[in-house]
């Protein structure tokens, strides 16, 4: 009896097995729109070289999200109280909330994207990602490097992910590694997407849900595909389409 | 027992049928002194683009299984933290089951493990054997060699003489980027390449001749370095310059070029021509100023969200910017332009310096012909007015520019800027004054003038953020010197008719008016935010500005030759100003609302001492004083993609001290000017409201924005005018002045992105007021404008651009009704591109603008033909030839109406018209031609 006590009190205290707390992770997604433009095929060389010239040394844009962790679920949302207070100005923060069960391998989501809400509910659609052979430490973590490609958008994503942290989660729709992604860095510092801070809350909270979800119901799939077929659009008519959609 | 028997063949069976296409692999993972590793990582890896195909971890036992995964080639991948991973290669005809019992991982040293926790970007990889290492998370000093740098690397040991180990093998082989570098002493490329120059440090085992032969290396294997080169896009180079050559004298010639690296910018520009067109553009001011492009001289002048500057500047010659350089040709006459400058950038963590000379020379000859009317209460007076100029404005200017992030919370900028500036005038004009038949005039005026000013303007300003967040600090001072000496040469001859044909009397002046003044400003500013809550912000200004100005003009009249002192038109001033505001506002930010509200005291002392030449009595002093409150409410709402911004704001003029100063200023005979020293400050106040609305799936977009302005005590002038057209003007404030505008938009596609239309409607209302003959004359004015574009583009080699506007102005008099104007303004432009054969760009534009006034029976059609073909040349597309035809009908003049409270206007100015010129552009990065007009910063 007394080596049980042991044992449980061992596993109550290991980082690994404390698996019924809430664990909650602050993210900061940076965006250097010099990086994003020189990604845009139908500048020309001139162009892309005067906005690096003129505009490459000017900080990123920064904004706050929040991803909360539960058992084998994860909810991912951006933080609306955030005040960038160099300019103490609020703008408004668009839609996002991102919540998955990865035992049912399902997510009911609510992004703002091209000026409308959308709700997409259903399975969670997989991402392909290649293993690499970099280390490095992000936020206290050592961390994994891996890393996968989006065709349409023309990026290549970077996650590091730690398996310390066993959910196979991340920010944004980013998931299927054998363990927390701590930091997206998508073209090389376009964006970049890091981890600031780990917090664990007591076991009895729960997720700060909101009750009402509005918005037109698709699933993952037809999501990817509007998404897809207006960057196309954006693209062949020399429109910058990351005014209406994320990068 | 025969049952078994079945039972267990049939097992059999299945097991061997069951050489499914399922694996299965078991294993148990330790470390080196067989402690079980708990929570492990294993991966399953394609084999050829190790793709993540399968994933587990080890239980509380340090065992794991994977189920049930397709069977094929596999690596796979056993990782743990602080250990190098464990990998092994699973075939695709594997059993169905594996069993993997001894998997021992190795630690990585310690010191290696460090580094990684250390260092903020990913210092190692390790791959099977080799380690590599990213150089440029080691910091060495500026000019150390790669030996230096390796001294630095955990587990690399550099001797005496250079001989390298890593790992305690001895390294025998270093490549650079995978080449020998220098024959095989792996000493010449250590001790001679930069370290700035290397990316990456490769170590690995050299492949001897016997493990290329054998597989199998006896002994322990020797190491090989390689050192990878930093990418090259990190510096560089660019540059382009356009020449062109045309008929009507015509030539034009710009160029640039940029060199560049981490942390250092230089630009040199250089521009001249005589057509008005291809100067410098917003491109080039982004080419030549770099990372400094978007600061938009910061003067620190504090206030209500960006605040209004402090600088009472007369003249505009002392405009420190050289941005308005950078844009607009010449809308009339014949230019004759040069510029050129030098711009140094370095930008390196936490220190930024810049600094700019540019020198802008601008000419201009100017023939000009205008017709005007002024409206007295029982007549009208006629005047044609014909002028000849030539003008020559030349600019040096020196910027410099420091800024230094002390830490995260506090910034300090200084910026220094120097102008010197010269600029000579020369004016001829032959202008007729009709009243009737029996009265009028005739006047002939040459004006010579040659002015030179030198000005320096330093300002310090320091911003500091403090850990409470949203409490914040601003303070900044200014100091603005300048000098001024100009020198006027005035000659005019007015020949007085009372009946036709013949002269009743002749006035002429000659004089020469020398004047100098000196100005210096010292400005003081602070702001103080507080945050009450998350939401809400308390903001605190005060602006200090003390201004001291002495100008000495010296009128002399030329007779026979000889300068004689004209003591009575001779000035001299001593001027103070002094302005003081304190203002404060609340503001609440929250979820994409913000409003602000607040209030500004602001305090205006002017005092002028002045005094004529020594034998006028002339002596005179103002001193005065005004006290203004200025409220400001603003709200700006962002409604998930529907803008509303809306406000209130008061703004206050002071008096000019010319105008306070009760002296009666004759030096033009026909047009006196007297001071009124009881003006008060002009208060304009201004209610605002916009709404836009752009949705980015439609592209459809619309909006209005709509303003009131009522100005309080208003400027307006009181002229008489006497009997021999003497007109006396006095400034005095009046009630009454209005301004309405407004403008919807609405754009819609109408074939996406082939296709697109933009309608515009934009009414305005004016009501100006002035006093002619003690009368007070107001003039209403209701001014609409409609334009609408269409932008047709079907295909990568057509695109069309059609714009047309209409504007009427409509002028009612309450006076003389008679007076009453009708200005139409209409204007219709076609801009055509088209891709032909043989890689031939053709770019065309048509430009018909119709200008009427029907009381002047003023009616004129210009139609404006350009034509250009163009071709890109010479190896990837670096240079472009160019033919063009400017103003193929000949026809180009620039004209301007103009209507107010008691006269109408038109003026014609005569410009370079046709001519056709042959352009050749290289540009050392390559161009790009298109069809169409790339406006990306809203696209």
């Amino acid at each position: 009896m007394k080596k049980l006590i042991i044992l449980i009190l061992i596993l109550q205290f290991n980082p690994l097995f404390s698996q019924d707390s809430l664990i909650v992770v602050d993210y900061d997604r940076t965006s250097n729109w010099v990086k994003m433009y020189n990604t845009l095929p139908y500048l020309s060389k001139d162009e892309r070289d005067r906005l690096s010239y003129a505009y490459g040394k000017n900080e990123g844009w920064t904004e706050k999200y929040i991803m909360e962790l539960k058992g084998n679920e994860s909810f991912y949302f951006i933080d609306e109280n955030y005040v960038n207070d160099k300019y103490q100005w609020s703008d408004r923060k668009e839609t996002y909330k991102i919540f998955r069960n990865f035992t049912t391998y399902t997510q009911s989501s609510l992004i703002e994207t091209i000026g409308k809400t959308y709700h997409i509910e259903g399975e969670i659609n997989p991402y392909k990602w290649k293993i690499l052979t970099e280390i490095k430490e992000v936020n206290g973590y050592v961390c994994m490097k891996a890393e996968t490609k989006d065709t349409t958008k023309n990026q290549t994503i970077i996650a590091w992910f730690t398996d310390q942290i066993p959910v196979p989660t991340g920010p944004e729709l980013f998931e299927g590694l054998p363990g927390l992604i701590l930091e997206i860095d998508i073209n090389d510092g376009a964006i970049i997407i890091e981890a600031k801070n780990i917090t664990k809350k007591s076991p009895t909270t729960n997720f700060t849900i909101p009750k009402k979800w509005k918005g037109k119901k698709v699933t993952q799939t037809e999501y990817s595909g509007i998404v897809d077929k207006y960057v196309k659009e954006c693209i062949k008519n020399n429109r910058n389409p990351y005014w209406a959609i994320r990068y | 027992m025969k049952t078994y028997f079945t039972i267990i063949i049939i097992a059999f069976q299945f097991i061997s049928f069951s050489q499914s296409n399922r694996l299965t692999i078991k294993g148990h993972v330790t470390d080196t002194l067989n402690e079980s590793l708990i929570g492990a990582t294993i991966m399953l890896l394609d084999t050829k683009d190790s793709s993540l195909l399968s994933y587990a971890r080890t239980d509380l036992n340090g065992d794991f299984v994977v189920k049930g995964v397709k069977k094929q080639a596999y690596l796979m991948k056993i990782t743990y933290v602080g250990y190098i991973p464990y990998l092994f290669n699973i075939s695709s005809d594997a059993p169905d089951m594996i069993e993997l019992k001894e998997i021992k991982l190795k630690e990585i040293a310690k010191e290696l493990m460090e580094v990684v926790i250390k260092a903020a970007k990913a210092p190692m990889t390790i791959r099977g054997d080799t380690i590599e290492y990213d150089a440029s998370t080691f910091k060495v000093p500026p000019g150390s060699t790669v030996e230096d740098l390796l001294r630095k690397l955990p587990g690399i040991e550099v001797d005496q003489d250079g001989a390298i180990k890593a790992e305690g093998r001895n390294v025998t082989k270093v490549t650079v980027d995978g080449k020998r570098f220098f024959g095989s002493d792996p000493k010449a490329a250590t001790k001679n390449l930069p370290a700035e120059g290397i990316s990456k440090v490769q170590v690995f085992n050299t492949e001897s001749e016997e493990k290329k032969l054998t597989g199998y290396d006896s002994k322990q294997p020797d190491k090989t370095m390689n050192l990878q080169l930093k990418d090259e896009y990190k510096k560089g180079s660019f540059g382009k310059v356009v020449a062109g050559i045309g008929t009507e004298n015509t030539a034009e010639l710009k160029g640039n070029i940029n060199k560049f690296n981490e942390k250092e910018q230089i630009s040199i520009l250089g521009m001249g021509n005589n057509t008005g067109r291809n100067g410098l553009s917003w491109n080039d001011y982004q080419d030549f100023r770099g990372s400094e492009s978007s600061n938009w001289d910061d003067g620190g002048d504090f206030g209500f969200n960006g605040g209004r500057r402090f600088y009472f500047f007369d003249d505009d010659e002392d405009d420190a910017s050289i941005m308005p350089r950078f844009w607009g040709g010449n809308n009339y006459g014949f230019p004759e332009n040069y510029s050129g400058g030098l711009n140094y950038n370095y930008d390196h963590k936490k220190n930024k310096f810049s600094g700019m000379y540019f020198y802008d020379q601008k000419g201009l000859s100017s023939l000009s012909n205008s017709i005007s009317q002024t409206f007295l209460p029982n007549e009208t007076i006629d005047n044609n007015t014909n002028k000849k100029g030539n003008n020559v404005n030349k600019i040096h200017k020196l910027d410099l520019r420091f800024e230094k992030e002390i830490d995260s919370l506090n910034t300090f900028i200084t910026n220094v800027n120097g102008i010197y500036s010269n600029r000579a005038i020369n004016n001829n004009g032959l202008s007729k004054n009709i009243r009737s038949i029996e009265n009028s005039n005739v006047t002939y005026t040459e004006n010579l003038q040659n002015r030179e000013n030198q000005l320096i303007r330093a300002n310090v300003i320091y911003r500091k953020k403090f850990r409470t967040k949203g409490r914040s600090l601003g303070l900044s001072t200014s100091f603005y010197g300048s000098s001024t000496n100009s020198d006027i040469n005035q000659k005019s001859s007015i020949e007085f008719f009372k009946t036709l044909g013949t002269i009743d009397s002749v006035r002429n002046i000659d004089q020469s008016i020398v004047s100098n003044s000196t100005k210096n400003q010292l400005n003081i500013n602070g702001i103080y935010t507080e945050p009450l809550s998350k939401k809400f912000f308390w903001t605190t200004f005060y602006n200090f500005s003390n201004k001291n100005e002495k100008i000495n003009r010296d009128v002399s009249d030329v007779i026979q030759n000889e300068l004689v002192n004209n003591d009575s038109l001779t000035r001299s001033f001593d001027n103070i100003i002094r302005m003081n505001r304190l203002g404060s506002y609340l503001r609440f930010a929250n979820k994409g609302i913000n409003i602000s509200a607040g209030l500004a005291y602001q305090n205006f002392h002017l005092k002028s001492d002045y005094h004529a030449g020594p034998t006028a009595n002339i002596i005179g002093n103002v001193n005065r004083s005004f006290d203004v409150f200025t409220p400001n409410i603003n709200m700006s709402l962002d409604l998930k993609g529907k803008y509303v911004n809306l406000g209130y704001s008061a703004d206050a003029n002071e008096p000019s001290l010319r105008n306070l100063q009760p002296i009666v200023d004759n030096s033009n005979p026909l047009f006196i000017t007297v001071g009124n020293p009881n003006l008060i400050p002009q208060i304009n106040h201004e209610l605002y409201l916009s709404f836009n609305s752009f949705n980015p799936a439609t592209f459809i977009n619309y909006g209005i924005y709509s303003g009131l302005i009522f100005m309080e005590n208003q400027f307006v002038s009181s002229q008489i005018v006497d009997q021999n057209f003497i007109t006396t003007s006095k400034m005095i404030n009046q009630n009454g002045g209005r301004e309405f505008y407004a403008g919807a938009n609405f754009g819609f596609p109408i074939v996406k992105n082939k296709f697109t239309v933009n309608l515009n409607y934009s009414p305005g209302y004016n009501r100006n007021i002035a006093y002619v003959n003690d009368i007070r004359n107001v003039a209403n004015t209701l001014r609409n404008r409609i334009s609408m574009r269409i932008n047709v583009t079907p295909h990568e080699n057509l695109s069309c651009y059609i714009n047309s506007s209409l504007s009427l102005n409509d002028t009612k008099y309450n006076i003389n009704t008679s007076q009453n104007q009708q200005i139409i303004e209409q204007n219709y432009s076609l801009e055509f591109n088209m891709k032909l054969f043989w890689g031939i760009y053709s770019n065309n534009s048509l430009r018909y603008s119709i200008s009427q006034n029907k009381r002047f029976n003023f009616y004129q059609e210009i139609p404006i033909l350009n034509l250009s073909i163009s071709k890109l040349i010479l190896k990837e597309n670096r240079g472009e030839v160019r033919l063009s035809v400017y103003d193929v009908f000949n026809r180009t003049k620039g004209i301007n109406q103009f209507a107010n409270a008691y006269s109408v206007s038109t003026t014609i100015n005569a410009s370079l018209a046709q001519y056709a010129m042959l352009s050749f552009t290289y540009n050392i990065k390559g161009i790009k031609a298109t069809t169409k007009n790339n406006n990306f910063w809203w696209n």
